[in-house]
């Protein structure tokens, strides 16, 4: 996006203008997000108990009512213990909301979708979503309270021992896609439902239910919930807020919720492609840079579809959440490291042991990224063209120049025909 | 020297590195909590860090074709590696020394003394 | 107007220096080891700015996701009253911020007295001017490009890149034999096509201009820096620690080995460190004055 603007304006107002509209983007999707979460939570678990949930505020279904929460939220006192250190303790809650928001970045909504490409998307996800761990860590030890304290500590070695079965079930997909960057994981799932990795191969399928167990433990829900065990510790690590820093916590907690979820939704589900190709014709057709009506409503609906995967996969959370009873604190540890740990040590043997043998998988052709994967080593020993392709590459632009001069019908305006789809030629598509 | 529009070289890295390593340094002198002093190498480590980062760079040098390229970052991927090894280890020393003598103050760890 | 890159780099050094030197004024080691995830997060952010993300997210993964949450789990183990305080003693502190900040001097005096280390990057090729001169003979591509080893020119290809800061820039169109000249709009469709030149630039027409005449002489083709997914460097890591060099041009060559046998050492090293500070962590049986065996 600041390619594009830095083409009408200085590159550094450019940058300014898109780094704006990105962060004002996804401070919307986790804020609203919120908003509906805590309302979906509310009428799921009303539901599942047999109740109705919330009916009354906003007229139909109640769902105004996490509004009246936040004002409610809002006008409460905001307390702070005694014993308390005050730095941490007011800090804390913003950390963890920090970390859950930074790791949105990364996170494509559509192809491309997202406010930073990068190529080490997966990782990053991770590294950032493991910083939310201090927010709590620094709530419980800051609270001056032995509830938070032993939540704080609880949260603590949940969250770094499940992070290394969460680690290795994300290396699978990277394995069977052969890159890291989330959108062109994405894109090699296109078509039918059968070319989502989750369907690759059976090692796969198993990875999948790990990742979300672990998912679901790494954001501290039911019934993996210890640091807030209600019954145990009164509420855990935040039980001496109140008022909107406690409900910062929320924000974040269900803002990683619906991270963990389009993470896994990218990895495993298909990506932003729905289960039946209807809109690809119009979507694939135009990988370029330049802005075309086809691909624009293509994304839109890819967001929608994206939207709508991750949306589920919160929901199951849900439901578990109201169905499950807690674990004890070892019985968490002893389903990290007796169960998850060898299941995705095994599924990630076999996974690689696959690709290596059955590149397509199950059901589908091998997956042909848009030219997103690159062969490292032909980049730096790229040979001499030959005569054929220099002929080929000297075609291409007359093949490329009517397409852009529909785009931009003056002329005068920018043709620009780089691109992934532009380089393809040139670079060999990993199977 | 105008900050907001000169682009910054490898000397600025150094810059920020120095202030670590000497940071780290005199942490690793002046406390005297053994986790403290953990911090204090954590910081020391992060200094060298950051300067075969800078030097790995591209983008921070006159002449590019100096950097150090790959080789650079992966010095620096083993650091962190290592200095995770030794947090570790050192941590668990720690435990030990506070197991033993109920404190984890070093200046109390003078039975070599005799 | 404002670079970027530049402040955001004055940012991160900022937070990173004040909470390192906040680690060492505090006597608290709770707010000890609190500066020190936010310094070393800021460092993080620093690799990020250098050009390499992989290893800034490492640190952010291994280094604060991992070290830090492990030295503040020590932390809690370790600490007596709610709150633990070592004080350092008024004399230390005057030697060590001496000693702290003759060696800092000393430092810095050395990192900003190489020219070399304080130069600026890459030249900004905007506005370049496009020359056909010559008016047989192939198209040839020569591009100076930093990125490569060694600059080398790729033969028998299209267009001559020339990048010298004292002559200015120029292109350098060379059409084939019996070929007409190409206008300036499949220049410019041609140079946003090629690889080789799209990753590191935008080619485009300069308003105006109808882009449908031959080239000539003075033609304009304004050029805007792209900035490239440059963490794609990852794989390149990847592959340098099993042994294969990509960017040294293939293993072995010129003494240019991969990291095989250095990370097949860290692995077992972080094998035998998980073991050691197993044991020198576990609970310890030990003899009680009665001669029973007690849990310690």
């Amino acid at each position: 996006m600041a390619e594009h603007l830095s083409l009408y304006m200085p590159e550094w107002l450019a940058y300014t203008l898109a780094a704006l509209v990105h962060a004002f983007l996804l401070i919307n999707v986790i804020a609203v997000g919120a908003l509906f979460f805590i309302w979906q939570e509310r009428k799921v678990c009303g539901r599942i108990q047999d109740r109705l949930g919330p009916t009354r505020v906003g007229g139909k279904f109640g769902w105004l009512q996490t509004l009246a929460d936040g004002i409610k939220l809002l006008s409460k006192e905001d307390t702070m213990p005694k014993g308390a250190d005050a730095l941490l303790f007011r800090l804390a809650p913003y950390i963890s909301f920090c970390a859950s928001f930074a790791a949105y970045m990364v996170l494509p909504f559509s192809s491309g979708y997202s406010a930073i490409g990068s190529t080490i998307g997966a990782f990053l996800i991770l590294a950032l979503l493991g910083l939310e761990v201090f927010g709590v860590i620094l709530a419980g030890y800051a609270s001056g309270s032995k509830w938070s304290l032993f939540g704080g500590m609880r949260e603590a070695a949940q969250v770094v021992s499940y992070e290394v079965p969460l680690g290795l079930s994300v290396i699978v997909p990277v394995v069977v896609a052969g890159t890291m960057d989330l959108t062109a994981i994405g894109d090699m799932q296109r078509g039918w439902f059968t070319n989502w990795f989750v369907f690759h191969d059976p090692f796969t399928f198993i990875t999948f239910w790990v990742f979300f167990s672990c998912a679901t433990a790494s954001v501290n829900r039911a019934p993996f919930d210890l640091a807030e065990a209600e019954s145990e510790l009164v509420a855990g690590f935040h039980t001496e807020y109140s008022g909107l820093r406690w409900s910062f916590f929320f924000m974040a907690e269900y803002g990683s919720m619906f991270l963990v979820s389009g993470l896994g939704v990218v990895l495993f589900l298909g990506a932003w492609h729905g289960p039946i190709p209807i809109l690809e014709p119009i979507a694939y057709q135009t990988r370029g840079e330049a802005f075309h009506w086809g691909g624009f409503i293509a994304n839109m609906a890819g967001v929608l579809n994206f939207i709508l995967k991750a949306v589920i996969l919160v929901t199951v959370m849900m439901w578990v959440r109201w169905t499950l009873p807690r674990l004890r604190i070892d019985q968490v540890m002893k389903t990290c490291l007796k169960y998850c740990m060898p299941i995705v040590c095994f599924t990630f043997l076999g996974a690689t042991i696959w690709s290596y043998f059955v590149p397509g998988g199950l059901f589908l052709k091998p997956a042909q990224p848009y030219g997103a994967v690159r062969d490292f080593s032909a980049e730096y020993r790229r040979p001499p063209l030959e005569a054929g392709s220099t002929q080929d590459a000297e075609q291409a632009p007359a093949a490329a120049l009517p397409h852009h001069a529909a785009a931009t019908p003056t002329g005068a305006a920018i043709p620009r025909v780089a691109g992934r789809l532009a380089d393809a030629p040139n670079r060999e598509a990993r199977p | 020297m105008n900050l907001l529009t000169e682009p910054v070289g490898v000397a600025h890295y150094m810059a920020v590195g120095a202030v670590l390593f000497v940071c780290g340094a005199v942490c690793m002198a002046t406390k005297r909590n053994a986790l403290g002093i953990l911090m204090g190498i954590e910081l020391v480590l992060n200094g060298a860090n950051v300067n075969f980062v800078a030097f790995s760079s591209r983008y921070l040098q006159a002449d590019p074709s100096r950097a150090l390229g790959l080789d650079g970052q992966l010095i620096s991927l083993f650091v962190i590696v290592l200095a995770a090894a030794e947090a570790a280890v050192a941590l668990a020393i720690a435990l030990n020394f506070y197991n033993n003598f109920s404190t984890i103050d070093v200046d109390q760890a003078d039975e070599l003394q005799g | 107007m404002i670079n970027w890159h530049t402040v955001l780099f004055l940012l991160f050094a900022l937070v990173t220096c004040t909470f390192a030197v906040a680690v060492v004024a505090s006597n608290n080691i709770v707010r000890m080891a609190f500066y020190l995830i936010i310094s070393l997060g800021a460092t993080a952010g620093l690799f990020f700015l250098a050009d390499a993300p992989f290893v800034g997210a490492m640190q952010l993964m291994i280094y604060v996701g991992g070290t830090l949450v492990l030295l503040v789990f020590g932390v809690m183990l370790t600490a007596q009253g709610p709150f633990v305080s070592m004080r350092t003693s008024g004399g230390e502190w005057v030697l060590g911020v001496i000693v702290g900040g003759s060696l800092l001097a000393l430092l810095l005096q050395a990192a900003f007295s190489v020219d070399a280390w304080r130069a600026a990057p890459l030249p900004n090729p905007w506005g370049a001017t496009v020359a056909a001169n010559g008016l047989e003979g192939t198209v040839i591509v020569q591009a100076k490009q930093p990125n490569r080893p060694g600059g080398e020119p790729w033969e028998g290809t299209v267009i001559r890149f020339q990048s010298e800061p004292e002559s200015g820039e120029s292109l350098v169109f060379y059409p084939e034999g019996g070929k007409p000249l190409p206008t300036a709009a499949e220049w410019v469709a041609f140079l946003n096509q090629d690889p080789r030149f799209s990753e590191h630039l935008i080619a485009s027409l300069p308003e105006g201009s109808s882009g449908s005449a031959p080239v000539a002489d003075g033609d304009q083709v304004r050029l805007a820096r792209r900035y490239p997914r440059t963490d794609e460097r990852a794989s390149g890591i990847g592959l340098a620690l099993l042994g294969a060099r990509p960017d040294a041009g293939g293993a072995g060559r010129d003494g240019n080995t991969g990291y095989l046998l250095p990370f097949e050492i860290v692995s077992v090293h972080l094998l035998v460190v998980l073991v050691g500070a197993a044991y020198l962590a576990r609970t310890k049986k030990r003899v009680t004055s009665d001669g029973r065996t007690a849990a310690d």
